[in-house]
C-alpha cells in the first residue's frame, strides 16, 4: 500500500491566521506609507483645535497641542515597529552565532557563554534595561540597544539547544567526511535546519519587543520628544484619560492588536508545523480524495 | 537529591555575586559624575568636591568601593542617596509594603484564577468554551500591564466614580482598596502562561492510560481530575511560577506609576531619571535577589515534589 503523504495535508491558512495576516499587512503597510497616508504633519501644532474630538479634518481628534492623532499614530507606529525590528536584529546578530558556536563546539566556550546567559536571565526582564538606561542615558537608540542585548541570551539558548540536536545527525557527519570546514557546516547546513523554529521565536520576540519598548517609552525612558511612539503617546494621553479617552486608547489599541495578530500568526504557524495539531481537511474531503486515488490506481492496474 | 540541592544553592550564590558585580560595574561605567548629582550642579570649590567625594567613598579604588557597598548592605548600613542625602534604607523601607502587596497579591490572584481555568479548559477541550477562553488569554497576553491599568481606571471612573483608587493610604482598609485594582490589572495580564501550561499538562494527563483505568474502576470525575491528574499536571506549572513572579516585579514598576502608588517601582524610575545611583543599584540588587531566591526555591521544590527526579536521584547516589 502506498504510504499516505501527511506532509502536504492540511493548511496553514486557517481563518485566524488569514485575519492576522491581513491585520499585520494593513499595519505594516500603513506605517511604511505613513508619509502618504497621514492627513497632517504629525508635529504640526494647531492651537485652534486643541483636544478636539473626532472631526472631518482630524479623524481621531487632536492632542493637547492640537496635533493630529491619526498622523501621530501612523508615524509613531513606524518608530515602534522599526525599533522592535532593531531589537530583534541586534539579538540575531549576537545571539544566533553565539548559540551556534556554543552548541557545536561545547567545552569551555559553551560553559562561559551559558554562565553569561544565566546571569542575564536572572534579571526580571525589564530591570536590566532600567539599569542600562540609568547608566547610558535615555533615548530610543539606547533602549533598543539595551533590549537587544537582553534578548540575546534566550535566543542563544534556543539556538544552542537546536544545534545540540542537529549536530549528531548523519548529514553533519557526511559533511565532515567530505571535508567541509566547521564554519560551512554551521552556517550552510546546520543553520538552515534550525531556521524554522528560530523564525517562530523571532516573530514572538518582535511582539514582546513592541511591548517592552512601549513600557520604557511609557515610563519616559525610551523615545524622547519630539520623536514619539505608541508608548509615549499613551503616556501623553494618560492625563486626559477621563475627558478624552481616545488619546490614550488609540495607541494602546494599535499596540495590542499588532501584538495579538503576531501571536495568532505564530500560533497558526506552530500548529501547522506540528502535524498532530494541524488543521486538516474535513473527513468527507479526505475520503473523497482517498476514493479518487483508489479509482486512479484501479484504472492504472486495468490499463496494465 | 541532597547533591542536587547543594548544587542549586551553590549556583545561586555564585550567580548572586556575579550579578552584584555586574550591577556595580555597569553603574560605574556611567559618564555622569556622582559628585555633580550630589551637589546638584552648583558651582563649588574644589575643597567641597573633594570632601563630598571622600564622604561618599568615591575616592577609594573600585574593589574597595564594591566591598564597602556589599558590607554595608549586609550590615544594614546602606548609606545616603545622591539626590536627597537621606538614608537609602528608610527611603526603600517606607515603600516596601505597596510593592510587596502588589507582587504577592498579583501572583496569588493570577495563580488562583489561571490554574482552575486551565483545568476547566482542558476538561472542555475543543469546545467553544475552550476556544473562547484560549482566544481571550491570547489577547490578554498581548496587553501590557499599564494598558490594562488604563482600561481599568477608565471603567472604574464610569462605573464607580467615587471609588478612591489612587493616592496614599493611612490604614489597612485603605491599603487594600489601593492595591486591589493594580493587582487585578497585573493578574489579568500575567494569567496566560500558567493557564496554558496547566491546560496542556491536564490534557496530557487526561489522555493517559491510567485515567482509563480509573474510569473503568468507576471513580467519579472530580476525584480523577483533582486527586490524580492535577497532582501530576501541577508540576510543570511550578516551573513557570518563577517567571510569573519576575513579570509581577516589573509589572509593579509600571502599574505603580499609573495608580500613583509610592512603591519601590516609582522610586526606581525616579532614581533612574535623576542618576541617583545608590538607589538604582540597591533597588535593582534587592529585586534580583528576591527574584533569584524565589526561582531557586521553586527549582528545589520541583526536585522535591517530582517523584521521578526525587527517586531517580536517590538511585544515582
Amino acid at each position: 500500500m502506498k504510504k499516505k503523504n501527511t506532509e502536504r495535508e492540511g493548511t496553514l491558512f486557517t481563518v485566524p491566521v488569514i485575519i492576522s495576516i491581513i491585520i499585520l499587512a494593513v499595519i505594516i503597510l500603513s506605517c511604511i506609507f505613513a508619509g502618504v497616508l497621514a492627513p497632517c504633519d504629525p508635529d504640526a501644532l494647531d492651537f485652534t483645535a486643541v483636544l478636539s474630538g473626532p472631526t472631518k479634518a482630524h479623524l481621531l481628534g487632536t492632542d493637547k497641542t492640537g496635533r493630529d492623532i491619526l498622523s501621530r499614530l501612523l508615524f509613531g507606529g513606524r518608530t515602534t515597529l522599526l525599533s522592535a525590528l532593531g531589537v530583534v536584529g541586534i539579538s540575531i546578530i549576537i545571539g544566533v552565532p553565539m548559540g551556534l558556536f556554543a552548541g557545536y563546539y561545547g567545552g569551555w566556550v559553551d560553559k562561559i557563554l551559558m554562565r553569561i546567559t544565566d546571569v542575564i536571565i536572572s534579571f526580571p526582564s525589564l530591570l536590566l534595561a532600567f539599569v542600562f538606561v540609568a547608566v547610558f542615558g535615555r533615548g530610543i537608540s539606547k533602549s533598543v540597544l539595551a533590549l537587544g542585548i537582553i534578548y540575546v541570551p534566550m535566543l542563544a539558548k534556543l539556538t544552542r539547544s537546536l544545534v545540540l540536536v542537529e549536530k549528531n545527525k548523519t548529514y553533519v557527519e557526511a559533511c565532515r567526511s567530505i571535508g567541509y570546514g566547521s564554519g560551512r557546516i554551521l552556517f550552510y547546513h546546520i543553520l538552515p535546519n534550525c531556521i524554522s523554529t528560530l523564525l517562530v521565536q523571532l516573530t514572538l520576540d518582535v511582539g514582546s519587543a513592541i511591548l517592552d519598548l512601549a513600557s520604557l517609552s511609557f515610563l519616559g525612558l525610551g523615545v524622547q520628544a519630539p520623536l514619539s511612539d505608541w508608548g509615549a503617546m499613551l503616556e501623553d494621553g494618560r492625563i486626559f484619560l477621563l475627558s478624552h479617552p481616545m488619546l490614550a486608547l488609540s495607541p494602546a489599541f494599535c499596540m495590542v492588536i499588532t501584538v495579538v495578530a503576531l501571536n495568532v500568526f505564530v500560533d497558526g504557524v506552530q500548529k501547522y508545523m506540528n502535524p498532530q495539531e494541524r488543521k486538516l481537511p474535513s473527513y468527507k474531503k479526505l475520503m473523497r480524495q482517498h476514493r479518487l486515488q483508489e479509482q486512479a490506481q484501479n484504472i492504472e492496474q486495468g490499463a496494465a | 537529591m541532597k547533591k542536587t540541592i547543594a548544587k542549586k544553592v551553590a549556583e545561586y550564590l555564585v550567580t548572586l555575586i556575579v550579578v552584584s558585580v555586574l550591577i556595580f560595574v555597569l553603574i560605574r561605567l556611567s559618564r555622569i559624575d556622582p559628585v555633580a548629582v550630589i551637589l546638584g550642579g552648583k558651582n563649588t570649590s574644589a575643597d567641597v568636591v573633594a570632601n563630598t567625594r571622600a564622604s561618599f567613598n568615591l575616592d577609594k579604588p573600585l574593589p574597595v568601593q564594591y566591598w564597602l557597598w556589599i558590607k554595608g548592605l549586609l550590615t544594614g548600613n546602606w548609606g545616603l542617596d545622591y539626590k536627597y542625602q537621606q538614608p537609602v534604607m528608610s527611603l526603600i523601607g517606607s515603600r516596601v509594603p505597596v510593592t510587596a502587596g502588589l507582587v504577592v497579591g498579583g501572583t496569588i490572584l493570577s495563580l488562583g484564577v489561571s490554574i482552575p481555568l486551565g483545568v476547566y479548559t482542558a476538561l472542555k477541550k475543543n469546545t467553544w468554551v475552550d476556544t473562547l477562553i484560549s482566544t481571550l488569554s491570547l489577547i490578554a497576553a498581548a496587553i501590557p500591564p499599564f494598558v490594562m491599568s488604563v482600561v481599568i481606571v477608565l471603567i472604574l471612573a464610569k462605573v464607580a466614580p467615587s471609588f478612591p483608587i489612587t493616592g496614599t493610604y493611612n490604614n489597612v482598609g485603605e491599603y487594600f482598596t489601593r492595591i486591589i485594582f493594580p493587582c487585578i490589572a497585573m493578574a489579568l495580564v500575567r494569567m496566560t502562561l500558567t493557564m496554558r501550561v496547566t491546560r496542556s499538562g491536564m490534557t496530557t494527563q487526561l489522555e493517559s492510560n491510567y485515567v482509563q483505568t480509573l474510569i473503568a474502576k468507576g471513580l467519579p470525575t472530580s476525584k480523577i481530575v483533582f486527586k490524580h491528574c492535577l497532582k501530576n499536571a501541577i508540576i510543570p506549572v511550578l516551573s513557570v511560577v518563577g517567571i510569573q513572579v519576575g513579570g509581577m516585579i516589573v509589572g509593579a514598576v509600571l502599574v505603580e506609576s499609573i495608580f500613583s502608588l509610592s512603591g519601590i517601582g516609582s522610586l526606581l524610575i525616579d532614581a533612574v531619571k535623576a542618576s541617583n545611583y545608590p538607589i538604582v543599584q540597591d533597588v535593582v540588587l534587592i529585586l534580583v535577589v528576591i527574584y533569584l531566591t524565589i526561582s531557586t526555591i521553586i527549582d528545589i521544590l520541583y526536585c522535591v515534589i517530582d517523584p521521578r527526579i526525587r527517586l531517580g536521584a536517590k538511585e544515582a547516589d
